[in-house]
């Protein structure tokens, strides 16, 4: 099992000792150390934020329940949001894009290597600022405590009255400075896809992810300076006295949700846009078919790119904005179903008539699209202005955004684990193990965030503590707590098949799903330099081309 | 129940549960067995009714389905299930269940219970009332500031009683039905692609088996298909533009810029972590009053939202969608109480820690009952010579400071208690109004609303009796 | 059978090239931001020093211009380099250094005068509040910029720039310049222009 270099195969394990081995990973420029580093990262804060998830849970699971107090409450649901969407989310997904970029577009790294690491320890440090408020800052009363001013932070909660104590302050600056990395790597991000691309690999060739990465990149540079800027101005008014968001002194409450809002909502495509990559790349290879309609598929992309910087006021439609605006939101909102069904539809279309494999890869990427469905139509519901006067900020809210970002973005997540966990290490990961991994998960993420559909249609408003217990909300917060320990299951036998899989498990070969991008083309893992000749691409599936000489991609072009 | 000794596991468990559908007749049966006023043979009852109400109010929902499961051995997801059906699309869901509960505990009130099983909330209300006079009418259950019935499913946004709310629901319906139909239409074709693209790999793999040199034969390539890509690419734009048309003529109908014509105004001011309301009398005299609206039905409600501190949103689902009371920017929303009634919400818009306890009740009462309780909320404070050691209490220790009763002091920081005692609730719904609440609350409101703005102020016991006294004949 | 299975060697860009340009996309997003926020706040002081008081544009129009000179000498001085005139290279970067001093040394200026002379502050009102963060972070943008050009100046004063080698590096690092010129533009016709209403005013 050694490729022509001689490079030893199948494990990941490099000779030397320890402090080797943290030097070597610390002080990588490296884009796959770094991606993967970015991913066991992300995973940490996932399983952080996930047990905060718990405790809310446990403390919702019985009306008037007295477990947790609300402070610790209102800090658990910050901490949480905060935590799965700038330390789990936008780490993870951009951790596969540096794995992934230069490996499928055949480059030896990423365009600023130096850069790149410098961004993951900006990630590494503000989240260790935000986390580290837990026993550096003071609340709301005083009481030392993490922020618990949401994850939206809105103002004037935010300010000095009402937020005494420097817990928001960490929250502000852990995510400016995780916010930093975030723009370094997508400027990387950018200047890779366009300048080190291998030769034959034009625009319209580069694999799905290539492209979700490059609007995602944009998106970043465009959306997440907004956040900044926002953050600077409430950093200023609460450190030097400023009026931004103050109402007390000629500010507005409604900027901050403005000009957060035009950060968020383009947040959450950023989020979902490389789970939509991985699915355009593993459904077509467990589907044996080329992904169906690849150009409109391109198109779709850019559209949702586009159409996400003109969507942010629907999460203020009970602000009281005013009837045009309400409108303009609303119908934006709905416009961008449609490029979004456009995915969803070619992902239909791909598995037609195609031969499935349900490895463990292609049952995450199933059941994404099937729960990533129910997540968008919720979303119609929200988008349809007056539904979402009734709906805006109760549980349904929570439903459907779970539906996107776990059902959405974590199975995307999950299934690209499975699929390039070979590749980044050599080994596969143990099937049997991966199956019960989804099935669990899937089970309790159905029982967990199908009931708040129905608490949220009951009346039951989001970041409670607690509830009424006449109201009918109690059993269907028992069933959503239910679901948490399901969950839970899921990830620990999907941590212990990481742990055994990364010792034990199977040697995977350079292409063990016979796949068609460039990655497969290279040793499992690949050398330091990627390629030993920089590959050439002839068509969108290069890997097909050279497995089916008689009848390349190429042809179809 | 011991009208004194304050039991802080009863209280945390609660007393708003005063909120329930039954919300008047609750409080009175109570009051009513602990006096003793009830003629010997029908005293049983009242104890069964009651307890079935207790048993009923105290685990909410849940103790439905679980106790039809019991009752009927339906297994428990079809008791879900049908406990999700009717309790989401049937305003009378609850009655339903209830009714089975009633006839289960209680043969006697059998035909009461089947009257309620087929009757929507208000025939219920009205079933209760003749089981009333055949008690004799010690239940007393329509006064003019508690109405007999509120509904159930107190809060379900499918049950509206109100233009706006009815409007949105049937808007509701529209999309759920759209958005079903693509529901099944996706998933449809999921499904037959998954089994399909199942059966094709089989065949492929016995094919493989018979025929090796063929095993690397991959399934036709198909690399899309430009009418096919069109179709679905208009389609969803068709659906949208349908979408968007209903939505915006659903904003015309619903956000007015200005007053429907007869609107009563109303100020709503949000707090952390309660609510202020204020009308303008007959006579022009402001009335303000905290946590619990009245209003009249069948006329325009306008309120002007406004907010003292942070973002609230004001809620109350079977009336009309939330809006956002916003510091530094006034929005106004408007509803029309169909029925008279108890309407709950709560805020819905994060705003600190006690988010979760800020709760909203909106009395609708008939006109003529509005009428009556906002001249007597105009008047000023009832003085009663007995308790002027309370007054003396009040005035001297820092309660002055924030709360006002009107004749006596006038802070403005906490609610208005000037007619405090004509209202069932305090702590912002969330704790009965009784002696004992309230002088507990007074003891200590971190106690019981941890987080709340309203310190302890270390009163004596007899200082808080007297003041906890004083406050009560604030009718 | 088509040819088009032969590779096709890609015309490279520059990373540098589109580093820079996504990095001024980014800043661009950033400025953008706090832009809105001086045009959504012009006119809504209604106590305070107000704008009309506050701003004299005499000496703002002779800082400007000192800017957007000191972008034309930049360029003049990467012609220069690219002439391979290193001397001629480093005569016209100390001009535009300079010229980027005068204008921080202006900014410094006018401040302290708002400060002292109109009491103005950030935090006297929304007009003190968006303008010292608009004009503060442009500022800051200049003090960056110019610690670019100064680092190029010693580099070139030590022998360390070297005319084929570096032309293209120094040419990028100047675009920063330009950028901050141009959002000056933008800041100036905002702050100066656009936002001198009378009290009350508003858009």
């Amino acid at each position: 099992m050694t490729s022509i270099t001689g490079h030893k195969q199948g494990s990941p394990v490099q000779p030397g000792g320890f402090w080797e081995a943290v030097a070597r990973w610390t002080l990588s420029v490296d884009h796959k150390k770094l991606g993967m580093m970015y991913i066991g990262a992300g995973l940490v804060f996932f399983l952080i934020g996930g047990l905060e998830a718990a405790f809310m849970r446990l403390q919702l699971a019985r009306a008037e329940n007295t477990i947790i107090d609300p402070e610790t409450f209102n800090q658990l649901f910050t901490m949480h949001g905060t935590t799965m969407v700038f330390l789990v989310g936008m780490p993870v997904l951009l951790g596969f894009g540096n794995f992934l970029i230069p490996l499928m577009i055949g480059a030896r790294d990423m365009a600023f290597p130096r850069l790149n690491a410098f961004g993951f320890w900006l990630f590494i440090f503000g989240g260790a600022l935000l986390y580290f408020s837990y026993i550096g800052s003071e609340g709301l009363y005083g009481a030392p405590g993490a922020p618990d001013v949401g994850w939206f932070a809105y103002a004037p909660l935010t300010s000095r009255t009402f937020s005494r104590g420097n817990s928001t302050d960490y929250w502000i600056l852990g995510i400016m400075v995780s916010g930093f990395g975030s723009m370094t790597t997508a400027i990387n991000f950018i200047a890779t896809i366009f300048c080190m691309r291998c030769p034959g690999m034009k625009f319209m060739r580069m694999p799905m992810i290539a492209w979700m990465m490059l609007v995602v990149a944009g998106l970043v540079l465009v959306a997440v300076p907004v956040l900044t800027a926002a953050q600077t101005m409430l950093l200023l008014d609460r450190s030097l006295g400023a009026h931004f968001f103050d109402p007390e002194t000629e500010g507005s409450a409604i900027l901050w949700q403005h000009l957060f809002w035009f950060f968020g909502h383009p947040e959450v495509y950023i989020l979902i846009l490389p789970a939509f990559g991985f699915v355009s790349e593993i459904l077509p290879v467990f589907s044996r078919k080329v992904i169906f309609g690849y150009a409109l598929m391109v198109a779709a992309t850019v559209g949702i790119g586009f159409i996400a910087l003109g969507v942010w006021a629907h999460h203020m439609f009970v602000v009281g904005m005013g009837p045009e605006l309400d409108a303009f939101f609303g119908a934006s909102t709905f416009l961008i179903s449609v490029p979004t069904g456009i995915k969803i539809f070619n992902w239909l279309g791909t598995m037609w008539g195609g031969r499935l494999r349900f490895a463990t890869p292609m049952l995450f990427v199933t059941g994404f699209v099937a729960m990533f469905v129910i997540g968008g139509l919720t979303g119609i519901m929200l988008a349809t202005v007056p539904m979402d006067w009734q709906l805006s900020d109760s549980y349904f809210v929570v439903g459907h955004f779970h539906y996107v970002l776990f059902g959405g973005t974590v199975f995307g997540i999950f299934a690209a684990i499975f699929y390039w966990f070979p590749k980044a290490t050599g080994r596969m990961l143990d099937e049997r193990l991966g199956k019960w991994c989804f099935w669990l998960l899937f089970i309790g993420f159905t029982l967990t965030f199908m009931p708040m559909h129905i608490s949220g249609v009951l009346g039951m408003p989001r970041r409670i503590y607690t509830y009424e217990a006449d109201r009918g909300f109690e059993i269907w917060n028992l069933i959503s707590s239910i679901g948490v320990p399901v969950q839970m299951a899921g990830v620990l036998i999907f941590l212990w098949n990481v742990v055994r899989s990364l010792r034990k498990g199977e040697v995977a070969g350079d292409d063990p799903w016979d796949a068609w991008t460039l990655e497969w083309s290279t040793t499992s893992p690949p050398p330091e330099w990627n390629f030993d000749r920089i590959p050439t691409c002839t068509s969108a599936r290069p890997l097909w081309d050279r497995k089916h000489p008689e009848d390349p991609d190429a042809h179809y072009e | 129940m011991s009208a004194d000794k304050p039991n802080h596991k009863r209280l945390r468990s609660r007393v708003p549960r005063a909120a329930d559908n039954a919300v008047g007749v609750r409080q009175k049966l109570s009051v009513d067995t602990a006096q003793s006023r009830i003629p010997p043979g029908v005293t049983t009852e009242i104890g069964t009714l009651r307890a079935l109400f207790e048993h009923r109010s105290g685990s909410g929902l849940s103790s439905e389905i679980f106790s039809v499961r019991d009752r009927s051995t339906l297994p428990i997801w079809t008791a879900v299930f049908v406990a999700a059906t009717l309790s989401v699309a049937t305003p009378t869901g609850h009655a339903l269940s209830f009714a089975h509960e009633v006839s289960a505990y209680m043969p006697v009130e059998h035909e009461v219970a089947q009257q309620e099983a087929v009757a929507s909330p208000a025939e219920a209300g009205r079933a209760i009332g003749e089981l009333d006079a055949r008690l004799g009418g010690q239940m007393e259950i329509c006064s003019s500031d508690v109405p007999p019935v509120s509904g159930a499913g107190v809060t379900n946004i499918f049950s509206p009683n109100s233009p706006p709310a009815r409007e949105i629901r049937d808007l509701s319906y529209l999309v759920f039905a759209i958005c079903i139909a693509i529901f099944v239409i996706v998933q449809g074709f999921l499904a037959v692609a998954i089994v399909r693209g199942v059966k094709a790999a089989r065949a492929a793999k016995l094919e493989a088996a018979r025929n090796p040199t063929a095993a690397r034969r991959e399934p036709v390539q198909v690399y899309g298909s430009v009418p096919i890509e069109i179709a679905w690419t208009v389609i969803p734009v068709i659906i949208v533009f349908v979408l968007s048309m209903v939505t915006i003529r659903t904003i015309r109908d619903l956000d007015l810029t200005a007053p429907p014509k007869g609107a009563l105004e109303v100020s709503v001011i949000g707090h952390q972590w309660w609510w202020e309301f204020r009308y303008i009398a007959e006579d022009g005299t402001v009335v303000t009053t905290a946590n619990e609206m009245h209003v009249p039905t069948g006329r325009p409600i306008w309120l002007r939202l406004e907010s003292a501190d942070v973002i609230h949103s004001f809620w109350v689902p079977r009336l009309a969608g939330k809006k956002d009371l916003i510091p530094g920017h006034m929005n106004t929303m408007w509803f029309n109480a169909e029925q008279v009634g108890l309407y709950l919400g709560q805020c819905a818009e994060y705003c600190g820690t006690q988010h979760a306890h800020m709760l909203l009740r909106v009395y609708a009462d008939a006109p003529a009952d509005f009428a009556a309780w906002l001249d007597a909320q105009a008047m000023p404070a009832i003085e009663d010579p007995t308790t002027t050691v309370g007054r003396k209490v009040f005035s001297e220790y820092a309660c002055l400071n924030c709360h006002a009763i009107a004749g006596t002091s006038s802070g403005m920081f906490g609610p208005n208690l000037t007619h405090l005692a004509s209202r069932d609730t305090i702590g912002s719904g969330y704790i009965e109004l009784t002696r004992a609440n309230l002088r507990q609350w007074i003891a200590d409101p971190q106690v019981l609303k941890p987080g709340c703005n309203m310190p302890s102020l270390q009163l004596s016991d007899t200082e808080l009796d007297a003041v906890t006294d004083y406050l009560m004949t604030l009718k | 059978m088509r040819t088009t299975s032969e590779p096709i060697a890609l015309a490279r860009m520059s990373r540098a090239k589109v580093g820079m340009a996504s990095l001024i996309f980014m800043e661009s997003a950033f400025f953008a931001a706090f832009l809105v926020t001086y045009l959504y706040y012009i006119g809504k002081s209604t106590s305070g020093p107000q704008p009309i008081e506050c701003l004299d544009r005499g000496p703002v129009l002779f800082n400007s211009a000192c800017l957007i000179a000191s972008s034309f000498t930049v360029v003049l001085a990467v012609r220069a380099l690219a002439r391979g005139a290193i001397g001629l290279f480093r005569v016209w970067l100390l001009v535009t250094v300079l010229l980027g001093f005068e204008f921080l040394a202006g900014t410094a200026i006018e401040w302290s005068g708002l400060v002292t002379a109109k009491g103005l502050t950030i935090q006297s009102n929304a007009f003190g509040t968006t303008y010292y963060s608009l004009v503060g972070f442009h500022a800051f943008h200049v003090i960056v910029g110019l610690l670019m050009l100064v680092g190029i100046l010693v580099l070139s004063m030590f022998g360390c720039i070297d005319p084929r080698r570096d032309h293209a590096r120094v040419d990028v690092a100047t675009w920063y310049w330009h950028f901050v010129d141009v959002v000056w533009i933008f800041v100036f016709l905002l702050v100066y222009v656009v936002g001198r209403v009378p009290q009350g005013g508003g858009l």
